[in-house]
Formats: structure tokens, C-alpha cells, sequence
């Protein structure tokens, strides 16, 4: 099969993942978009390895990339700190299309304010969840930890978010 | 809207990778040269320079 064919294949299968969990690392898209270049151009300089994997196998070597990766933009551009201080800084950038009514628009607004605040582990796993559409025990694989922690993680970080929601109705329709 | 629906708005909203962008993406990294790294030296002589820095250390006087 033509090289670039093969590594579309695997482009496909995982760039949507491997973006999320950007996102969630650096909550920004274009920067995430960046990161996940990166990642991938790597992915095509030693495609022979990866095409002998399986679909776990390649994700598993992808996000072993991935995750040095964010740990190098960490070290290299920016603390920790202050990512999470952008990130909390950040206005949220939700805005709905007309169709959807204000009332719903407020609470994408609310999920995504609320996402921000959460510690960077949770942020991650449900970004991974939410937009990476990785099951539980694929966010294991990409993550590199028990499946049990990433359901834990998804737990509490569900929890934050519904409690965020309920605070909201309380206050706006009482 | 319950939660979930609200997560996939926000997925969709501020997460999401319009497809032309990256379609982009991946038409840059095939029109890559698949060769060695031209950026190979940068971690070469940073280990060079750090090996240099170790090796050439000048010993600490024992204090007796």
C-alpha cells in the first residue's frame, strides 16, 4: 500500500483523539493543533513500526509521543501555573448558533467555565471522553494509566460539572 | 439540555478541529521528507555539550 495511504489510515483513526487530549493539556485548539503536527509528523518518519501494530498498539506509541510532548511544551514555553491561570483567564468562546435557545447556550458556557477549573488530570480524561471519543479503556491505553482511574477521574469530574449545573438553575430559575 | 448534551455542544464548539484544517495538517506532514531529522544536530550537540560540561568538571578539592 502507497506510504501516504497507510498513514492517512492511521491519521484518521487517532487525530481526533490525540487532539483532545491536547486541548485538555493546553486548553487552547490551535496550539493543541500544533502539538498534534508534531505528533503525527513523527508518526510518518517511522511509519514502518507503526504499521506492524495493532489499533491499541498504535494508539498506545502515539500518545507515548503525545504525552512526551506536552510534557516538553511544559517545560519549554510555559509553567504549569500559568496554563492553568490561562485557562481559567479565558473567556469562554461558546458562542451558540441561533437556533439554540439562550437558556441552553448559558449552560455550554457554564460546562465549559467549569472544565477549565478542573485539576489538569480530570480536564484531560474528559476531554478525552467528551471529544476524543476514546472509551475507558482506550483512554487507558493513551494515557498510560488503570482504566479504573480514568472511570474515577470521569466520575469526578462529571461530578464537578452536574454541581456547576445545579448551582446555575438554582440561581437562574429558582 | 442535560450535561452530556451540554459536553458535546462544548466538544463541538471549543474543541472540535474544523476537517479543512486538518486536512492541511496532514498534506504538511506527508510533503515531509521522511530522511533524518534536519533538526537531528540540535539533540546531538546538546548531548555533546552536556557530556563535554560533565567530563571536563574540574574535581572539588578534598578538604582534609
Amino acid at each position: 500500500m502507497d506510504r501516504s495511504v497507510e498513514f492517512r489510515k492511521i491519521y484518521d483513526a487517532h487525530r481526533t483523539a490525540v487532539h483532545a487530549y491536547f486541548v485538555g493539556r493546553t486548553g487552547d485548539r490551535w496550539r493543541a493543533a500544533d502539538l498534534m503536527q508534531e505528533t503525527f509528523l513523527r508518526a510518518w518518519r517511522r511509519l514502518p513500526e507503526l504499521t506492524g501494530l495493532s489499533d491499541d498498539g498504535q494508539r498506545a506509541w502515539i500518545f507515548t509521543v503525545a504525552r512526551n510532548l506536552s510534557i516538553d511544551e511544559h517545560r519549554q514555553s510555559r509553567t504549569r501555573a500559568a496554563t492553568d491561570a490561562a485557562l481559567r483567564a479565558e473567556p469562554a468562546d461558546a458562542a451558540a448558533p441561533a437556533s439554540t435557545s439562550v437558556i441552553a447556550a448559558e449552560r455550554v458556557t457554564v460546562v465549559a467555565d467549569s472544565i477549565r477549573r478542573l485539576p489538569e488530570q480530570q480536564r484531560v480524561t474528559l476531554t478525552l471522553a467528551a471529544a476524543g471519543g476514546l472509551t475507558s479503556a482506550e483512554m487507558a491505553t493513551a494515557l498510560g494509566v488503570p482504566a479504573g482511574t480514568v472511570r474515577y477521574r470521569l466520575s469526578e469530574a462529571r461530578r464537578a460539572l452536574a454541581e456547576a449545573l445545579r448551582t446555575y438553575d438554582d440561581v437562574e430559575q429558582p | 439540555m442535560n450535561l452530556d448534551d451540554a459536553l458535546q455542544a462544548w466538544a463541538t464548539q471549543e474543541v472540535a478541529l474544523p476537517a479543512p484544517a486538518a486536512d492541511d495538517i496532514y498534506r504538511a506532514i506527508v510533503a515531509t521528507p521522511t530522511g533524518l531529522d534536519a533538526r537531528w544536530w540540535t539533540t546531538f550537540s546538546a548531548q555533546l555539550a552536556a557530556n563535554v560540561m560533565t567530563g571536563t568538571r574540574p574535581r572539588r578539592p578534598v578538604l582534609t
